[in-house]
């Protein structure tokens, strides 16, 4: 079944039927979802609350555009609010604490041009590099995480998050910029 | 080809977005000037690293449970009534429209003073779309400047 046709069904009371829509993207927004919040363990419960949210909001979808084109834009909206909150409680990531010694590997690293797989996949090298991409604004974090984690092309990137391709390489542009910014520079200078 | 232009394109370059005529102006950059390439290296690298991400499974009993929750609580109810009768449901849109349109010509000032202006340019996308969902959600892409708390009270009272 298409979803447009899933979707009018679970309209007209045939909830049930949602848990079709579930299996067929929860993989897809549980990635983005883990990635976006750092790797934390509560992921799961926000990806559960991203798919009520799009239950409850179902209602309101026009059929006007595609289906997972509204749906990837409220997980990408919920996504960012919810970690927004979610911040607070959070302590403060803060590179500048690394040991001294720590980070100017990690920049020595970075400038090479010969570095074996092993390298790039060090713990530590992660954990710093997820540490600055956590600093940055929402909507830069967001147009990283979509684009170097989760692999999605530019024109995807676009429609998931309401913007013109253009914009998209912009924000991606600025973005490396600033964690390059944040990971040399341990992010004092704007 | 100068340096502010080679900037510009190593991003897209690493993405292999670049046509073959702009790879190779950029190479030739590479080979005079030792800063932008270094800039390359870098953000190919810190790409490398984020690809490399860890990922995590979702459990099995996913789809399940989020089903239970929307049935135990019953979360359908809310949207019934905007379902419900077409007068109310109008006078709910009309209401959300017009709040949103408030909302927009209020922070359109705002939004006008960042850097690049796309996030006037999504308010009003949002608006003439009538998707009214997603009005409240406009300032999450950049402002960090609005309460949270004041959102979800504000979307609460039309949603
Ligand atoms: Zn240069």
């Amino acid at each position: 079944m298409e979803d447009r046709e899933l979707i009018e069904k679970i309209i007209q009371g045939q909830e049930d039927l949602f848990s079709i829509i579930i299996d067929k993207y929860k993989n897809k927004v549980f990635s983005i979802i883990y990635s976006f919040c750092g790797q934390t363990s509560d992921c799961e419960d926000i990806a559960q609350n991203v798919f009520i949210k799009i239950f409850k909001a179902l209602p309101k979808f026009k059929f006007e555009s595609e289906f997972s084109t509204w749906m990837y834009r409220i997980v990408i909206n919920e996504t960012i609010t919810i970690s927004k909150k979610k911040k607070h409680n959070v302590l403060p990531l803060d590179i500048n604490n690394s040991e001294d010694e720590e980070k100017s590997n990690l920049i020595d690293f970075l400038k090479s041009n010969d570095n074996t797989e092993r390298e790039l996949m060090q713990k530590e090298t992660q954990k710093m590099v997820q540490e600055a991409l956590g600093k940055l604004k929402d909507n830069y974090k967001m147009v990283l995480t979509l684009r170097d984690i989760e692999d999605y092309s530019y024109e995807e990137i676009a429609k998931m998050m309401d913007a013109s391709v253009e914009n998209v390489k912009i924000w991606i542009f600025r973005a490396r910029n600033r964690l390059k910014e944040i990971l040399t520079e341990g992010g004092n200078l704007k | 080809m100068n340096c502010n232009k080679a900037q510009e394109l190593i991003s897209q370059y690493i993405d292999n977005e670049l046509s073959a005529q702009s790879v190779s102006e950029l190479l030739k950059h590479f080979e005079e000037c030792d800063k932008c390439k270094q800039d390359y290296i870098m953000l190919k690298n810190i790409k490398t690293v984020l690809s490399k991400a860890p990922k995590k499974e979702l459990s099995s009993d996913f789809t399940a449970s989020v089903m239970n929750k929307i049935k135990s609580e019953n979360v359908k109810k809310d949207d019934n009534v905007v379902m419900l009768g077409s007068f109310f449901n109008s006078f709910k849109k009309k209401l959300v429209m017009a709040a949103g349109f408030l909302f927009i010509v209020a922070s359109s000032s705002f939004f006008f003073m960042h850097e690049t202006g796309i996030n006037k340019q999504n308010s009003e996308n949002y608006a003439s779309a009538g998707m009214e969902y997603y009005f409240g959600y406009n300032s999450y892409y950049d402002s960090d400047d609005i309460d949270d708390d004041d959102y979800e009270e504000y979307i609460s009272m039309f949603c």
